[in-house]
C-alpha cells in the first residue's frame, strides 16, 4: 500500500515538473527575438528582379497590340493627370504614380491574368512604378521601353532608314509608317499628277456673225367655233 | 505494474516534445537581410525628396562628402568608370562587405552617389538600399557609354518629354493631300461677240372668230 502510495506521489510530481517546463519553455517564446516581417518579396528577389529585362516591351509591339485590339493587356500612364489630358495612348488607364499604391489602383495593376504595361515620358517613373509593384509581389506588369519619346521617335515620326541599311529596316519603317496611319499621323502620300495645258499662239477666230433665225411659229388655227 | 507503463508513455512523449522545441529553436532561421521600409513610404519619399543629382549638382558638393558607386557589373567597371568610383555591382549589394560599406557611409553622414548604365539601372540599388534602410544614397543622372574604348558619360534628363505632345500630335494629324495639278499657262480665247440679229417678231393676228 505504501509502494503504491509512494509511486502515485511521484507521478503526480513529475506531471508538475513537466507542466513547469513546458511553462518555462512558453515562458522563452515570449523572449524570442520578433520575427521582422517584411511586405512583399525579399531583398534577394527584389535585387535579381530589379536586373532583369524581361520587363520591356519595345513601342511597337504595343503599337501591334493596340491596333489588333488585344485584350490582354492594359496600358496605365503613370504621368500626372495634365499631362495625360494633353496627350495619352489609346485606351490607356491614368494612374499618376502619388496614387499608384491606393486601393482604386491596385484593382487594376495587381493583375494575374491581363498584363499591365506601365509607361511615362520616359523609363524612369515608370520604373520607379514597376518596382514598387515589384516589391509588393505583382506579377504582369511590364514596362513600355523608352515610354513616350521613344513612341514618338519610333511610331509617330520613324526615321527613314538610310540606303545602306538591311531591308528589315526598311520594312520596319513600313510597318511603323502604317501603324502611325492607324493613330492619326501621317500623310498618305499620292503622287501629284501634274497637267500641263499647252499653250498656242492664240489665233483671232474669225467668224460670221451668227445670224439668229427664229422659226416662224405656226399661226394658231383660229378656232372654228365660237359662241 | 499499469502504473509503471502510464508513466513510461509519458515521460517518452515528453522528451520527444522537447526535442520538437529544442531542434526548432536550432533551426530557426532569422533573415539576413530584411527591408525596413515599406512601399508606400518608399514611394512617399520618390515623390517628396528627388533621389536624382545632376552632375552639376554633384560639383557642387565637398568632394568629402560624397563617394561614387558604379553599379555596372565588375566587367564594364573594369573597362571604364568615373574616376574615384567604387565599384558595387547591383547584385552584389547584398554582400557583407558592401552592406558594411553602405553602413559606414551612413554611420559617416556620407552621400552615397550611384550611377549605372543610364539612371533607371542606379533605380533599382537605390531601392534596394531605400528600403534596407539605407536613406543616404541618390542617382546620379549621367547615362555612361563605352564606345571605341572610351569611357563616356554624358547628362541625361529624366522625365522630360521631347516634345509637346498634344500640340505636335495635332500638327502632324493625318491631312489628305489631293494633288492640286497646276496648270503651266492658261490662256483665255477670246471669241468674237456673237452679234445677234433682232428679228421682228410678227404681231399676232386677231382672232378671228369672236362675239
Amino acid at each position: 500500500m505504501s509502494k503504491n502510495y509512494k509511486l502515485k506521489r511521484l507521478s503526480t510530481r513529475r506531471y508538475q515538473m513537466l507542466a513547469a517546463i513546458l511553462i518555462l519553455l512558453a515562458a522563452g517564446l515570449v523572449l524570442l527575438p520578433d520575427y521582422q516581417k517584411h511586405e512583399g518579396i525579399e531583398p534577394q528577389l527584389f535585387i535579381n528582379k530589379a536586373m532583369s529585362n524581361e520587363r520591356f516591351i519595345s513601342t511597337d509591339i504595343v503599337a501591334d497590340k493596340i491596333i489588333n485590339k488585344d485584350p490582354s493587356f492594359v496600358l496605365v500612364d503613370v504621368r500626372s493627370e495634365a499631362e495625360f489630358a494633353k496627350f495619352s495612348l489609346p485606351n490607356a488607364i491614368n494612374i499618376p504614380l502619388d496614387k499608384f499604391l491606393s486601393e482604386e489602383a491596385d484593382n487594376v495593376i495587381n493583375q494575374e491574368i491581363v498584363d499591365v504595361v506601365l509607361f511615362s515620358n520616359d523609363n524612369f517613373m515608370a520604373n520607379e512604378a514597376w518596382l514598387l509593384g515589384n516589391r509588393l509581389g505583382y506579377t504582369n506588369l511590364y514596362l513600355m521601353k523608352g515610354g513616350l519619346n521613344e513612341w514618338f521617335n519610333t511610331i509617330i515620326s520613324p526615321k527613314m532608314p538610310e540606303e545602306t541599311m538591311p531591308r528589315e529596316a526598311f520594312e520596319l519603317y513600313n510597318q511603323r509608317k502604317a501603324a502611325g496611319l492607324y493613330f492619326g499621323v501621317g500623310s498618305i502620300e499620292v503622287p501629284a499628277v501634274k497637267t500641263i495645258v499647252k499653250t498656242e499662239p492664240v489665233k483671232t477666230p474669225v467668224k460670221a456673225p451668227v445670224k439668229v433665225v427664229p422659226e416662224e411659229k405656226k399661226k394658231k388655227s383660229a378656232p372654228e367655233g365660237g359662241c | 505494474m499499469k502504473e509503471l507503463e502510464k508513466t513510461k508513455r509519458i515521460s517518452v512523449s515528453a522528451v520527444i516534445f522537447l526535442l520538437v522545441i529544442v531542434i526548432g529553436l536550432l533551426t530557426f532561421k532569422k533573415p539576413k537581410h530584411v527591408f525596413s521600409t515599406d512601399a508606400k513610404s518608399t514611394l512617399n519619399e520618390l515623390l517628396t525628396a528627388d533621389p536624382i543629382l545632376t552632375s552639376a549638382g554633384l560639383k557642387a558638393m565637398d568632394s568629402t562628402a560624397y563617394v561614387l558607386v558604379d553599379v555596372r557589373s565588375a566587367y564594364e567597371y573594369n573597362k571604364g568608370h568615373l574616376p574615384g568610383a567604387r565599384n558595387i555591382a547591383h547584385n552584389e549589394v547584398l554582400i557583407e562587405d558592401n552592406i558594411r560599406f553602405f553602413k559606414n557611409l551612413t554611420a559617416d553622414n556620407k552621400v552615397a552617389v550611384l550611377y549605372g548604365e543610364n539612371p533607371n539601372w542606379a533605380l533599382g540599388t537605390w531601392m534596394t538600399l531605400y528600403q534596407l534602410g539605407y536613406t543616404n544614397p541618390k542617382i546620379l543622372a549621367i547615362e555612361t557609354q563605352y564606345t571605341d574604348k572610351v569611357f563616356i558619360a554624358k547628362d541625361v534628363q529624366i522625365e522630360k518629354p521631347d516634345l509637346d505632345y498634344g500640340t505636335t500630335l495635332d500638327s502632324l494629324k493625318t491631312k489628305k493631300q489631293i494633288p492640286v495639278a497646276e496648270p503651266v499657262k492658261v490662256i483665255e480665247k477670246k471669241e468674237a461677240p456673237k452679234v445677234v440679229v433682232p428679228v421682228e417678231k410678227k404681231k399676232k393676228s386677231a382672232p378671228e372668230g369672236g362675239c
